[in-house]
């Protein structure tokens, strides 16, 4: 906002007017007290009788006054738009009298003082002021009337100057209010966010060991943190409730396939993670995969462990996850089936497991339809006259068909150009339906009266072409990873010599048997025994 | 549930009784920058190593084929365990570790299909319990499979420059 005042031309003569008018005040002293022996400063007020009373005259009755009110809103038409109601309410700007004014120098005639005779107001003796109207005759006493002009400059340009601060004030006093206002709207998300970013990536260990796909972080070629461009690291609130691990595969709030991993948080939690785990935020966890803590839960305590110096965190713990390891997750939350875990031991129920139509098995279908029981389908029940027939044909596992089949919404949705069915979305993958049947295999001499068990989740289905594979967004191309929270167990112990380890675990005893591990290898290495 | 058990496409029954397995190897790319592939592109590479068929779209890039040579990544053999052994050292398994406080006698009722979910499935990240369970399913596996099959669980990663 002042920036932005210090660009306009009439605010910066203004301040130069300003300053100006404080060294003539000085000025104005300086020549009463070195020329005349008064002391200008205990002259209070505009008050003539003042004047008079240091003159010793009684011919100099009248003070002329200076209509000022022109002076007024020069600067608000310069301003811009939100400054100018600001500037309206402002006193009136004294010093543009100042600003075509060559400061006078008061040995000589003042400008100044035909200044106050060009306003017009008469004085009480005219001739007396006779040079002032181009008059050629100077009769009035020199001394006095220098230092009248003086005087009576030093009392305008004090309350010039006086009234100019008060309204210099007024001006940056509303300019903060401006300002403050700005300040406040540009503190915006965008701006908190950067501000919260910068930290996580301060906070986040550097990428130059990351650029493999080791990295549980990684998703889709692309590290899932510190790009600031793809915003990548998503910012956790106070109330931030970590999803259950099958919720994230399907909820839209989520962002369903392209959802990010969240990362921490307010500035505490940043330098609480900093002062605990300093730069080991990255542990192993799950697959071995490398997972990073991003929230520090709580300390537990633990006697075993503290008697043994380690101390031991509930943490937090985000990383990228397959889709298909994912998909063998259930979280608390997570049970789909329950005729089936309630422990219903009813075949009705279990055949419902495949029957199209019923509205829990294609709610379930998502992330769970991915082993068959082939002996307890029957085609009827899945091919009727409404559907079409994706595709069909021999599977990747011998001896087994296989037939995609869809009703006929679906497919004319998910026709692409060249008229074949290529594409299914998540939201469709409910309306397309798998089947399977034994057919005779050459390679293997196959016993059909066993039950075969089927994996069809994966990308990889049909020998030639495959389509179906419930729950990705896109077949096979787009889900690759899905990012996991989980709750682990840290342990950090330090050594004599500084050196530090960091486990994790699943439970307090496991991050304990852990470290117990590390710390007995570290300890051997140093002693150089074996 | 991860591991060894996560490869398993299928499980069959053979005429002498044993098991057949049908398993997938895992295939990881190297990432961005050394990637040259499109999303389209590699989406039909994996058809083509998953499948063995190069199809004719993919012939004029060189480098794809190059990299689906690692093919033929789906495997089918023939393992040292029968099918009903395999099955009911699962149920051994889930009785003796326990499955999502399930009485046993619904664990005993299970047929083979929902064996293997129950197995693989009921798996929590966190959860000690099914620790125990993972690893002797992987044990069991392990103990089932041809030992020159043994190098089909491990990971592949391809580099596609």
């Amino acid at each position: 906002m002042y920036k932005l005042m210090y660009k306009i031309e009439d605010y910066n003569s203004f301040l130069k007017a300003n300053i100006e008018l404080k060294r003539a005040v000085s000025n104005c002293v300086r020549i009463a007290r070195d020329k005349y022996g008064v002391d200008l400063t205990e002259i209070r007020g505009f008050d003539t009788d003042t004047i008079k009373s240091f003159l010793g005259s009684s011919r100099y009755n009248e003070y002329p006054r200076v209509k000022l009110k022109e002076a007024r809103g020069i600067l608000s038409e310069t301003l811009t738009n939100s400054v100018k109601e600001h500037y309206k309410l402002c006193p009136i700007p004294l010093f543009t009298l100042m600003l075509s004014t060559q400061f006078p120098d008061f040995t000589e005639r003042s400008p100044l003082r035909t200044k106050f005779a060009s306003v017009g107001e008469k004085l009480s003796d005219s001739t007396e002021f006779e040079y002032l109207h181009g008059g050629k005759t100077e009769y009035y006493d020199g001394d006095a009337a220098a230092f009248y002009d003086i005087a009576s400059a030093y009392l305008i340009y004090k309350s010039m100057l006086h009234d100019s601060r008060i309204y210099l004030k007024s001006v940056h006093a509303r300019c903060e209010a401006i300002a403050r206002e700005e300040h406040r709207a540009n503190r915006s998300f965008d701006t908190i966010r950067l501000k919260s970013v910068g930290i996580a990536e301060s906070l986040l260990p550097s990428n130059n060991n990351w650029d493999s796909v080791f990295n549980p972080l990684y998703k889709q070629g692309k590290p899932g943190w510190g790009d600031r461009h793809n915003s990548c690291v998503t910012l956790m609130s106070n109330s931030y409730k970590p999803l259950p691990l099958h919720a994230y595969a399907n909820s839209s709030a989520a962002g369903g396939g392209n959802s990010r991993l969240p990362f921490t948080l307010s500035g505490s939690e940043a330098k609480r993670l900093k002062e605990v785990f300093r730069d080991d935020l990255v542990i192993n966890v799950a697959d071995n995969k490398r997972g990073l803590i991003n929230r520090i839960i709580e300390q537990v305590e633990d006697n075993e462990a503290s008697n043994e110096g380690i101390s031991i965190y509930k943490t937090n713990v985000i990383y990228y996850r397959n889709f298909n390891s994912l998909c063998k997750f259930f979280s608390e939350g997570g049970l789909r089936h329950s005729s089936f875990f309630n422990g219903d031991d009813d075949d009705s129920t279990r055949l419902r497991m495949v029957n199209k139509g019923d509205d829990e098995v294609r709610r379930l279908n998502r992330g769970y339809r991915d082993f068959l029981n082939i002996r307890s389908v029957s085609s009827s029940q899945l091919i009727n006259n409404k559907e079409v027939i994706v595709q069909e044909g021999e599977t990747v596992i011998p001896g087994i068909k296989g037939t995609v089949s869809t009703d006929r919404l679906t497919y004319s949705k998910c026709l692409n150009d060249g008229g074949k069915f290529q594409e299914l979305n998540s939201y469709d993958a409910n309306c397309v339906d798998l089947s399977m049947e034994r057919v005779d295999c050459k390679e293997w001499d196959i016993d059909t009266t066993k039950p075969a068990v089927v994996h069809t989740s994966r990308e990889v289905f049909f020998k030639d072409r495959s389509l179906v594979s419930t729950g990705t967004k896109t077949l096979g191309a787009e889900v690759s990873s899905m990012p996991v929270e989980e709750i682990r167990y840290v342990a950090v112990w330090e050594s004599d010599t500084g050196h530090r380890e960091v486990v994790s675990g699943t439970s307090i005893k496991r991050a304990l048997a852990n470290i117990r591990r590390r710390i007995r290898n570290d300890i051997v290495e140093n002693l150089n025994i074996f | 549930m991860k591991g060894i058990a996560e490869s398993v496409l299928g499980l069959q029954c053979l005429t002498n009784g044993n098991l057949l397995m049908t398993v997938k190897r895992d295939m990881y790319f190297k990432p961005y920058p050394r990637t040259k592939l499109n999303v389209t592109d590699r989406y039909v590479l994996n058809r083509a190593m998953y499948t063995g068929v190069v199809p004719e779209s993919l012939k004029s890039k060189k480098e794809l084929i190059e990299a689906a040579k690692v093919s033929n990544l789906v495997k089918t053999f023939e393992c040292n365990i029968t099918y009903d052994e395999f099955f009911k050292s699962i149920k051994e398994i889930l009785l003796k570790n326990g499955f999502l406080n399930q009485s046993k006698d619904y664990i005993k009722g299970l047929n083979e299909a929902e064996l293997w979910i129950a197995v693989t499935y009921a798996g929590k990240p966190s959860d000690d319990d099914t620790k125990f369970t993972d690893a002797a399913l992987n044990k069991l596996i392990a103990q089932t499979i041809p030992e020159e099959h043994l190098s089909f669980f491990e990971p592949v990663f391809c580099e596609n420059d």
